[in-house]
């Protein structure tokens, strides 16, 4: 009897969400939002400056974030969830920014188009069963891992994010 | 002007007509995937063409990196140039003859749904930003939903002839 509570208590102890990816999906959240304060710390006039040791402008860290969001970590999650340990190329982010000539683009579009795709792609983290999350796939440059691991990997891309934008509008705005 | 009015709320009509088809496909496609037994789910017609795992998975894979993709790309960039997907490459390459139809199934619908209500939402400025979709040239979003029904329908019509092979007419 206390061997089968034990056995219960700690199965459901693995299909509950780790805290860690509970933590990483409410970061993930949080994102659109901790984008806007910097977006509306620094002025529209220098939406397309660049940092001046070089990086990307405000404009190109948001078509960034949007389709990285979209083409890169939805499309993984999408398919972890359908085919069997799928190969899963990396995105040359500087690459489609310079090809798609991100720093032309509008941002006030891109802010909103990104707050969209990533309420969706928190929703449908957010939703998946323990046998989904544990679900994996081979990262080209990281190797496997699960969609609990990657949820982590889009919020530590999140952040490297954040600090550069925080540069930026210290630069731009003074510190 | 009135005319004009017209014509521009017979394209709303004839939009939202559309959009009500790309809702209506994962329902289309549980229909006919539960008349086909599970264990036929990865035979493919006599004439050549997809198995019912290879149509789902390549509904799936074609809402988000084609389909959704291309509507993000149009309303943030200025004219993209928008490649095209070779669907027959994808599905061997990613070996969707082996995958999980169940877990298609599901998924399918939920990013179709996002991609219906993504659609929904737009407003007239929107939904006119165009693309130049390879191989067949510059579009806005709402014909671009247009070649989507199509789509749709051309998997269809290729499911509903497998479901008479495998279960007969």
């Amino acid at each position: 009897m206390c061997t089968t509570v034990a056995m219960l208590a700690a199965m459901n102890a693995a299909d509950e969400p780790s805290k860690s990816y509970l933590r990483a999906i409410a970061a993930l959240a949080e994102m659109p939002q901790r984008l806007d304060e910097i977006a509306d710390a620094i002025p529209e006039s220098e939406w397309r400056r660049r940092p001046a040791a070089g990086g990307f402008a405000l404009v190109e860290h948001v078509l960034h974030l949007h389709n990285i969001d979209l083409e890169g970590y939805r499309t993984r999650v999408e398919r972890i969830l359908t085919e069997l340990e799928p190969a899963l190329p990396d995105i040359a982010g500087d690459r489609l920014a310079d090809e798609r000539r991100y720093l032309f683009q509008d941002a006030r579009a891109g802010r909103i188009a990104f707050a969209t795709v990533r309420r969706e792609l928190v929703s449908r983290l957010a939703a998946l069963g323990p046998a989904e999350r544990r679900r994996t796939g081979i990262l080209e440059g990281v190797g496997p891992m699960t969609i609990e691991e990657l949820a982590g990997i889009i919020a530590t891309h999140d952040r490297e994010h954040l600090q550069e934008l925080a540069r930026l509008r210290a630069e731009i705005c003074g510190a | 002007m009135l005319a004009a009015r017209n014509a521009a709320d017979e394209l709303s009509r004839s939009y939202l007509r559309v959009v009500a088809e790309l809702t209506e496909t994962p329902h289309r496609l549980d229909e006919i995937a539960d008349a086909i037994p599970e264990s036929q789910w990865r035979r493919r017609p006599g004439d050549g063409g997809f198995a019912l795992v290879e149509h789902v998975l390549l509904l799936h894979s074609i809402d988000l990196e084609g389909y959704r993709t291309r509507i993000e790309r149009m309303l943030t960039e200025l004219a993209p140039e928008l490649p095209d997907i070779d669907g027959d490459k994808l599905a061997e390459e990613r070996r969707y003859l082996f995958q999980n139809a169940r877990a298609g199934r599901i998924a399918f619908a939920a990013v179709r749904r996002e991609l219906v209500a993504r659609l929904a939402s737009l407003g007239p400025a929107e939904r006119q930003r165009v693309g130049a979709l390879e191989g067949f040239g510059p579009l806005t979003i709402e014909e671009l939903a247009g070649v989507m029904a199509a789509h749709d329908r051309e998997h269809l019509r290729a499911l509903t002839r497998l479901r008479a092979e495998v279960c007969g007419a």
